[in-house]
Protein backbone atom coordinates (compact mmCIF):
# COMPACT_ATOMS: atom_id res chain seq x y z
CA UNK A 1 0.00 0.00 0.00
CA UNK A 2 1.31 3.49 -0.71
CA UNK A 3 1.88 5.85 2.20
CA UNK A 4 -0.68 8.27 0.71
CA UNK A 5 -3.45 5.67 0.71
CA UNK A 6 -2.56 4.46 4.21
CA UNK A 7 -2.72 8.05 5.48
CA UNK A 8 -6.02 8.87 3.81
CA UNK A 9 -7.71 5.67 4.94
CA UNK A 10 -6.12 5.59 8.39
CA UNK A 11 -6.92 9.21 9.21
CA UNK A 12 -10.48 8.86 7.92
CA UNK A 13 -11.05 5.69 9.98
CA UNK A 14 -9.63 7.33 13.13
CA UNK A 15 -11.81 10.40 12.64
CA UNK A 16 -14.94 8.36 11.98
CA UNK A 17 -14.46 6.49 15.25
CA UNK A 18 -14.87 9.72 17.24
CA UNK A 19 -18.33 10.83 18.31
CA UNK A 20 -18.01 14.19 20.08
CA UNK A 21 -21.22 15.41 21.73
CA UNK A 22 -21.89 19.00 20.60
CA UNK A 23 -24.70 19.56 23.12
CA UNK A 24 -22.55 18.92 26.18
CA UNK A 25 -19.68 20.86 24.62
CA UNK A 26 -21.91 23.85 23.81
CA UNK A 27 -22.93 24.15 27.45
CA UNK A 28 -19.27 24.03 28.51
CA UNK A 29 -18.26 26.63 25.93
CA UNK A 30 -21.05 29.02 26.90
CA UNK A 31 -20.19 28.64 30.58
CA UNK A 32 -16.48 29.26 30.00
CA UNK A 33 -17.23 32.24 27.76
CA UNK A 34 -19.48 33.79 30.42
CA UNK A 35 -16.76 33.34 33.02
CA UNK A 36 -14.20 34.96 30.72
CA UNK A 37 -16.50 37.89 29.99
CA UNK A 38 -17.11 38.45 33.69
CA UNK A 39 -13.39 38.30 34.41
CA UNK A 40 -12.71 40.89 31.71
CA UNK A 41 -15.50 43.11 33.02
CA UNK A 42 -14.18 42.87 36.57
CA UNK A 43 -10.66 43.72 35.46
CA UNK A 44 -11.96 46.74 33.56
CA UNK A 45 -14.00 47.85 36.54
CA UNK A 46 -11.10 47.34 38.91
CA UNK A 47 -8.83 49.32 36.60
CA UNK A 48 -11.35 52.15 36.44
CA UNK A 49 -11.79 52.09 40.22
CA UNK A 50 -8.02 52.06 40.72
CA UNK A 51 -7.62 55.01 38.38
CA UNK A 52 -10.31 56.95 40.20
CA UNK A 53 -8.82 56.04 43.57
CA UNK A 54 -5.41 57.15 42.37
CA UNK A 55 -6.76 60.49 41.28
CA UNK A 56 -8.85 61.01 44.41
CA UNK A 57 -6.38 59.76 46.99
CA UNK A 58 -2.97 59.72 45.36
CA UNK A 59 -2.83 63.25 44.07
CA UNK A 60 -3.87 65.11 47.24
CA UNK A 61 -1.49 62.84 49.17
CA UNK A 62 1.35 63.80 46.81
CA UNK A 63 0.50 67.46 47.22
CA UNK A 64 0.61 67.10 51.02
CA UNK A 65 3.95 65.34 50.75
CA UNK A 66 5.35 68.07 48.55
CA UNK A 67 4.10 70.87 50.78
CA UNK A 68 5.22 69.21 54.00
CA UNK A 69 3.18 69.16 57.19
CA UNK A 70 1.16 72.25 57.96
CA UNK A 71 1.49 73.55 61.48
CA UNK A 72 -1.42 72.53 63.66
CA UNK A 73 -2.69 69.96 61.13
CA UNK A 74 -2.90 66.45 62.55
CA UNK A 75 -0.91 63.81 60.68
CA UNK A 76 -2.89 61.83 58.12
CA UNK A 77 -3.61 58.29 59.25
CA UNK A 78 -4.63 55.34 57.14
CA UNK A 79 -8.30 54.42 57.33
CA UNK A 80 -9.01 52.01 60.15
CA UNK A 81 -11.44 49.13 60.30
CA UNK A 82 -13.75 51.34 62.32
CA UNK A 83 -13.59 54.01 59.63
CA UNK A 84 -14.47 51.47 56.97
CA UNK A 85 -17.29 50.19 59.13
CA UNK A 86 -18.66 53.69 59.43
CA UNK A 87 -18.83 53.91 55.64
CA UNK A 88 -20.95 50.77 55.36
CA UNK A 89 -21.93 49.60 58.86
CA UNK A 90 -21.94 45.89 59.58
CA UNK A 91 -25.26 44.27 60.36
CA UNK A 92 -28.21 42.55 58.76
CA UNK A 93 -30.20 44.31 56.08
CA UNK A 94 -33.40 43.05 54.48
CA UNK A 95 -35.69 44.08 51.65
CA UNK A 96 -39.45 44.14 52.17
CA UNK A 97 -41.35 41.16 50.84
CA UNK A 98 -41.33 41.91 47.12
CA UNK A 99 -44.05 40.82 44.75
CA UNK A 100 -43.35 39.09 41.49
CA UNK A 101 -44.31 42.30 39.62
CA UNK A 102 -41.80 44.36 41.63
CA UNK A 103 -39.05 41.85 40.83
CA UNK A 104 -39.89 41.89 37.14
CA UNK A 105 -39.99 45.70 37.16
CA UNK A 106 -36.42 45.86 38.55
CA UNK A 107 -35.12 43.74 35.67
CA UNK A 108 -37.15 45.67 33.08
CA UNK A 109 -35.77 48.94 34.47
CA UNK A 110 -32.26 47.67 33.62
CA UNK A 111 -33.23 46.87 30.03
CA UNK A 112 -34.31 43.25 30.20
CA UNK A 113 -37.57 42.16 28.61
CA UNK A 114 -40.42 40.87 30.75
CA UNK A 115 -39.88 37.46 29.19
CA UNK A 116 -36.23 37.44 30.28
CA UNK A 117 -37.20 38.53 33.79
CA UNK A 118 -39.88 35.85 34.02
CA UNK A 119 -37.44 33.22 32.79
CA UNK A 120 -34.95 34.26 35.50
CA UNK A 121 -37.64 34.03 38.18
CA UNK A 122 -38.71 30.64 36.85
CA UNK A 123 -35.12 29.38 37.06
CA UNK A 124 -35.18 30.17 40.80
CA UNK A 125 -38.78 28.88 41.10
CA UNK A 126 -40.12 32.17 42.46
CA UNK A 127 -43.90 32.07 42.06
CA UNK A 128 -45.19 34.96 44.16
CA UNK A 129 -42.81 36.80 46.48
CA UNK A 130 -39.19 37.10 47.46
CA UNK A 131 -37.37 38.69 50.37
CA UNK A 132 -33.62 39.23 50.15
CA UNK A 133 -31.29 39.59 53.13
CA UNK A 134 -27.74 40.91 53.21
CA UNK A 135 -25.55 40.21 56.22
CA UNK A 136 -22.27 42.07 56.64
CA UNK A 137 -20.13 40.67 59.38
CA UNK A 138 -16.37 40.68 59.88
CA UNK A 139 -15.61 41.16 56.21
CA UNK A 140 -18.11 38.50 55.15
CA UNK A 141 -20.85 39.41 52.65
CA UNK A 142 -23.75 36.94 52.74
CA UNK A 143 -26.89 37.27 50.68
CA UNK A 144 -29.77 34.98 51.55
CA UNK A 145 -33.37 34.75 50.44
CA UNK A 146 -36.88 33.61 51.28
CA UNK A 147 -38.98 32.69 48.27
CA UNK A 148 -42.79 32.54 48.43
CA UNK A 149 -42.52 32.86 52.21
CA UNK A 150 -41.39 29.26 52.58
CA UNK A 151 -38.21 28.40 50.74
CA UNK A 152 -35.06 29.78 52.34
CA UNK A 153 -31.46 29.60 51.29
CA UNK A 154 -28.15 31.35 50.82
CA UNK A 155 -27.62 32.87 47.41
CA UNK A 156 -24.18 34.41 47.56
CA UNK A 157 -21.29 34.25 50.01
CA UNK A 158 -18.15 36.28 49.59
CA UNK A 159 -15.74 38.63 51.30
CA UNK A 160 -16.03 42.37 50.79
CA UNK A 161 -13.98 45.50 50.99
CA UNK A 162 -15.40 48.99 51.23
CA UNK A 163 -13.44 51.18 48.86
CA UNK A 164 -15.06 54.53 49.57
CA UNK A 165 -18.37 56.13 50.49
CA UNK A 166 -20.07 54.61 47.44
CA UNK A 167 -18.03 51.64 46.25
CA UNK A 168 -17.68 48.16 47.65
CA UNK A 169 -15.80 45.28 46.03
CA UNK A 170 -17.11 41.80 46.72
CA UNK A 171 -14.80 38.84 46.10
CA UNK A 172 -16.16 35.34 45.66
CA UNK A 173 -14.22 32.33 46.98
CA UNK A 174 -13.17 31.50 43.41
CA UNK A 175 -11.59 34.96 43.07
CA UNK A 176 -14.31 36.57 40.92
CA UNK A 177 -14.87 40.18 41.88
CA UNK A 178 -18.00 42.28 41.59
CA UNK A 179 -17.98 46.01 42.10
CA UNK A 180 -21.15 47.40 43.66
CA UNK A 181 -22.25 50.95 44.20
CA UNK A 182 -23.99 51.54 47.50
CA UNK A 183 -25.83 54.45 49.03
CA UNK A 184 -26.91 54.77 52.63
CA UNK A 185 -30.43 56.14 53.03
CA UNK A 186 -31.14 56.43 56.75
CA UNK A 187 -31.02 52.89 58.08
CA UNK A 188 -31.26 51.37 54.62
CA UNK A 189 -28.68 50.68 51.98
CA UNK A 190 -29.36 50.77 48.28
CA UNK A 191 -27.11 48.53 46.16
CA UNK A 192 -26.50 48.37 42.42
CA UNK A 193 -23.85 47.10 40.01
CA UNK A 194 -21.28 49.80 39.37
CA UNK A 195 -20.58 50.81 35.78
CA UNK A 196 -21.95 47.51 34.54
CA UNK A 197 -24.02 46.98 31.45
CA UNK A 198 -26.40 44.24 32.62
CA UNK A 199 -27.36 43.31 29.06
CA UNK A 200 -23.73 42.71 28.18
CA UNK A 201 -23.04 40.98 31.47
CA UNK A 202 -25.97 38.59 31.04
CA UNK A 203 -25.56 37.71 27.39
CA UNK A 204 -26.85 34.17 26.77
CA UNK A 205 -27.40 33.53 30.48
CA UNK A 206 -31.06 33.08 31.27
CA UNK A 207 -30.52 33.06 35.03
CA UNK A 208 -28.24 36.07 35.17
CA UNK A 209 -30.97 38.78 35.44
CA UNK A 210 -31.57 37.37 38.94
CA UNK A 211 -28.40 39.21 39.97
CA UNK A 212 -30.03 42.51 39.05
CA UNK A 213 -33.31 41.45 40.65
CA UNK A 214 -31.66 40.52 43.96
CA UNK A 215 -29.69 43.72 44.39
CA UNK A 216 -31.71 46.34 42.59
CA UNK A 217 -35.37 45.51 43.35
CA UNK A 218 -35.47 47.48 46.60
CA UNK A 219 -33.24 48.99 49.29
CA UNK A 220 -32.11 46.70 52.11
CA UNK A 221 -33.31 48.03 55.46
CA UNK A 222 -31.33 47.33 58.64
CA UNK A 223 -33.01 44.84 60.99
CA UNK B 1 -32.73 33.21 13.34
CA UNK B 2 -31.05 35.48 15.86
CA UNK B 3 -27.33 35.72 16.47
CA UNK B 4 -27.32 33.29 19.41
CA UNK B 5 -29.29 30.65 17.54
CA UNK B 6 -27.02 31.07 14.54
CA UNK B 7 -23.99 30.47 16.73
CA UNK B 8 -25.54 27.38 18.30
CA UNK B 9 -26.49 26.04 14.92
CA UNK B 10 -22.94 26.60 13.69
CA UNK B 11 -21.56 24.96 16.79
CA UNK B 12 -23.67 21.83 16.35
CA UNK B 13 -22.67 21.61 12.70
CA UNK B 14 -18.94 22.25 13.04
CA UNK B 15 -17.86 21.10 16.49
CA UNK B 16 -17.52 17.35 15.77
CA UNK B 17 -15.46 18.01 12.65
CA UNK B 18 -13.16 20.42 14.48
CA UNK B 19 -12.60 17.92 17.32
CA UNK B 20 -11.76 15.22 14.77
CA UNK B 21 -9.21 17.37 12.95
CA UNK B 22 -7.55 18.48 16.19
CA UNK B 23 -7.53 14.90 17.44
CA UNK B 24 -5.65 13.76 14.35
CA UNK B 25 -2.95 16.33 15.12
CA UNK B 26 -2.70 15.66 18.87
CA UNK B 27 -3.93 12.08 19.32
CA UNK B 28 -5.21 13.04 22.76
CA UNK B 29 -9.00 13.05 22.86
CA UNK B 30 -9.72 15.13 25.96
CA UNK B 31 -7.07 17.70 25.00
CA UNK B 32 -8.59 17.87 21.52
CA UNK B 33 -12.01 18.64 22.99
CA UNK B 34 -10.51 21.36 25.19
CA UNK B 35 -8.73 22.96 22.26
CA UNK B 36 -11.81 22.79 20.04
CA UNK B 37 -13.81 24.42 22.84
CA UNK B 38 -11.20 27.17 23.24
CA UNK B 39 -11.46 27.85 19.51
CA UNK B 40 -15.25 28.09 19.76
CA UNK B 41 -14.95 30.46 22.72
CA UNK B 42 -12.83 32.71 20.51
CA UNK B 43 -15.47 32.36 17.81
CA UNK B 44 -18.17 33.38 20.28
CA UNK B 45 -16.14 36.43 21.30
CA UNK B 46 -15.81 37.52 17.66
CA UNK B 47 -19.17 36.17 16.53
CA UNK B 48 -20.70 39.50 15.51
CA UNK B 49 -17.87 39.98 13.03
CA UNK B 50 -17.20 36.38 11.95
CA UNK B 51 -20.87 35.51 11.34
CA UNK B 52 -20.78 37.87 8.37
CA UNK B 53 -17.90 35.92 6.76
CA UNK B 54 -18.62 33.60 3.90
CA UNK B 55 -17.39 30.54 5.85
CA UNK B 56 -17.32 31.07 9.62
CA UNK B 57 -16.55 27.35 9.97
CA UNK B 58 -13.22 27.82 8.22
CA UNK B 59 -12.34 30.58 10.68
CA UNK B 60 -12.88 28.42 13.75
CA UNK B 61 -11.08 25.48 12.16
CA UNK B 62 -8.08 27.70 11.44
CA UNK B 63 -7.99 28.89 15.05
CA UNK B 64 -8.29 25.31 16.32
CA UNK B 65 -5.47 24.02 14.12
CA UNK B 66 -3.21 26.86 15.24
CA UNK B 67 -3.98 26.16 18.89
CA UNK B 68 -3.38 22.44 18.32
CA UNK B 69 -0.06 23.04 16.59
CA UNK B 70 1.04 25.31 19.41
CA UNK B 71 -0.02 22.69 21.94
CA UNK B 72 1.83 19.93 20.09
CA UNK B 73 4.99 22.07 19.98
CA UNK B 74 4.73 22.71 23.71
CA UNK B 75 4.25 19.03 24.38
CA UNK B 76 7.29 18.17 22.30
CA UNK B 77 9.42 20.82 24.05
CA UNK B 78 8.28 19.53 27.40
CA UNK B 79 9.18 15.98 26.38
CA UNK B 80 12.63 17.10 25.30
CA UNK B 81 13.22 19.08 28.50
CA UNK B 82 12.18 16.19 30.71
CA UNK B 83 14.01 13.70 28.49
CA UNK B 84 10.88 11.75 27.86
CA UNK B 85 9.67 10.39 24.61
CA UNK B 86 6.08 11.35 23.83
CA UNK B 87 4.58 9.21 26.51
CA UNK B 88 1.67 7.02 25.63
CA UNK B 89 0.47 6.64 29.21
CA UNK B 90 0.11 10.41 29.63
CA UNK B 91 -2.46 10.46 26.88
CA UNK B 92 -6.09 9.90 27.74
CA UNK B 93 -7.42 6.52 26.72
CA UNK B 94 -8.86 7.21 23.32
CA UNK B 95 -11.93 5.80 21.67
CA UNK B 96 -9.92 5.33 18.48
CA UNK B 97 -6.80 3.80 19.99
CA UNK B 98 -7.38 0.55 18.20
CA UNK B 99 -8.15 1.86 14.72
CA UNK B 100 -4.56 2.06 13.48
CA UNK B 101 -2.18 2.32 16.44
CA UNK B 102 0.88 2.10 14.19
CA UNK B 103 -0.22 5.08 12.14
CA UNK B 104 -1.14 7.07 15.28
CA UNK B 105 2.27 6.44 16.83
CA UNK B 106 4.07 7.33 13.61
CA UNK B 107 2.17 10.60 13.20
CA UNK B 108 2.80 11.49 16.84
CA UNK B 109 6.52 11.17 16.25
CA UNK B 110 6.41 13.97 13.64
CA UNK B 111 7.13 17.60 14.51
CA UNK B 112 3.98 19.64 15.16
CA UNK B 113 3.93 21.52 11.87
CA UNK B 114 4.42 18.37 9.84
CA UNK B 115 1.53 16.74 11.71
CA UNK B 116 -0.75 19.67 10.96
CA UNK B 117 0.25 19.70 7.28
CA UNK B 118 -0.35 15.95 6.96
CA UNK B 119 -3.80 16.19 8.56
CA UNK B 120 -4.85 19.19 6.52
CA UNK B 121 -3.62 17.62 3.31
CA UNK B 122 -4.79 14.02 3.67
CA UNK B 123 -7.81 14.40 5.94
CA UNK B 124 -9.19 17.80 5.06
CA UNK B 125 -8.08 17.74 1.42
CA UNK B 126 -7.04 21.35 1.49
CA UNK B 127 -4.87 22.90 -1.23
CA UNK B 128 -1.30 23.70 -0.16
CA UNK B 129 -1.93 27.48 -0.43
CA UNK B 130 -4.56 27.21 2.26
CA UNK B 131 -2.50 24.80 4.36
CA UNK B 132 0.44 27.20 4.29
CA UNK B 133 -1.79 30.05 5.38
CA UNK B 134 -3.16 28.06 8.32
CA UNK B 135 0.24 26.68 9.31
CA UNK B 136 1.82 30.12 9.05
CA UNK B 137 4.50 29.19 6.52
CA UNK B 138 5.18 29.70 2.83
CA UNK B 139 3.73 27.33 0.24
CA UNK B 140 7.15 25.89 -0.59
CA UNK B 141 7.85 25.28 3.11
CA UNK B 142 4.45 23.57 3.31
CA UNK B 143 5.50 21.17 0.53
CA UNK B 144 8.82 20.53 2.29
CA UNK B 145 6.96 19.64 5.49
CA UNK B 146 4.71 17.26 3.58
CA UNK B 147 7.55 15.51 1.76
CA UNK B 148 9.60 15.07 4.92
CA UNK B 149 6.56 13.76 6.78
CA UNK B 150 5.76 11.27 4.00
CA UNK B 151 9.34 10.07 3.90
CA UNK B 152 9.50 9.54 7.64
CA UNK B 153 6.08 7.91 7.84
CA UNK B 154 6.95 5.64 4.92
CA UNK B 155 10.05 4.46 6.77
CA UNK B 156 8.28 4.01 10.10
CA UNK B 157 5.32 2.18 8.59
CA UNK B 158 7.27 0.33 5.90
CA UNK B 159 5.01 1.70 3.20
CA UNK B 160 5.86 2.68 -0.33
CA UNK B 161 6.68 6.36 -0.85
CA UNK B 162 6.37 7.50 -4.45
CA UNK B 163 7.73 10.78 -5.73
CA UNK B 164 4.28 12.14 -6.53
CA UNK B 165 1.87 13.04 -3.80
CA UNK B 166 -1.55 11.46 -4.34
Amino acid sequence: MSIDRRLREGLRASADALTPDPLVALRTVERKARRQRRRILVVQLAAAAAAIALVMVGLPWSVIQLRGPVAGTPATTPPTAAATDSLLPEGTYRTPELTREQLIAAAVKRGFTRAQAKQALASDRINQTATFTLTLERGQWTQSFTYDGIRKGVGFEATYKVIDHSTVVVTEPGGGETVFEYALEGDAVRISFKNADPQQMCQHDAKCPMGIIVWESAPFRRV
Amino acid sequence: MDSVDEYRWMFAAEYPAVVRTVYLVLHDYSRSEEIAQDAFIQLLRHWNKVRRYEAPGAWVRRVAIRLATRDAKRERRRAVLTRETIVQDRLEPSPVATVDPGLSAAIRSLPAQQRAVVVLFYFEDRPMEEIAEIAGCSVSTGWVHLHRARKRLGTLLSEEVTNDVH
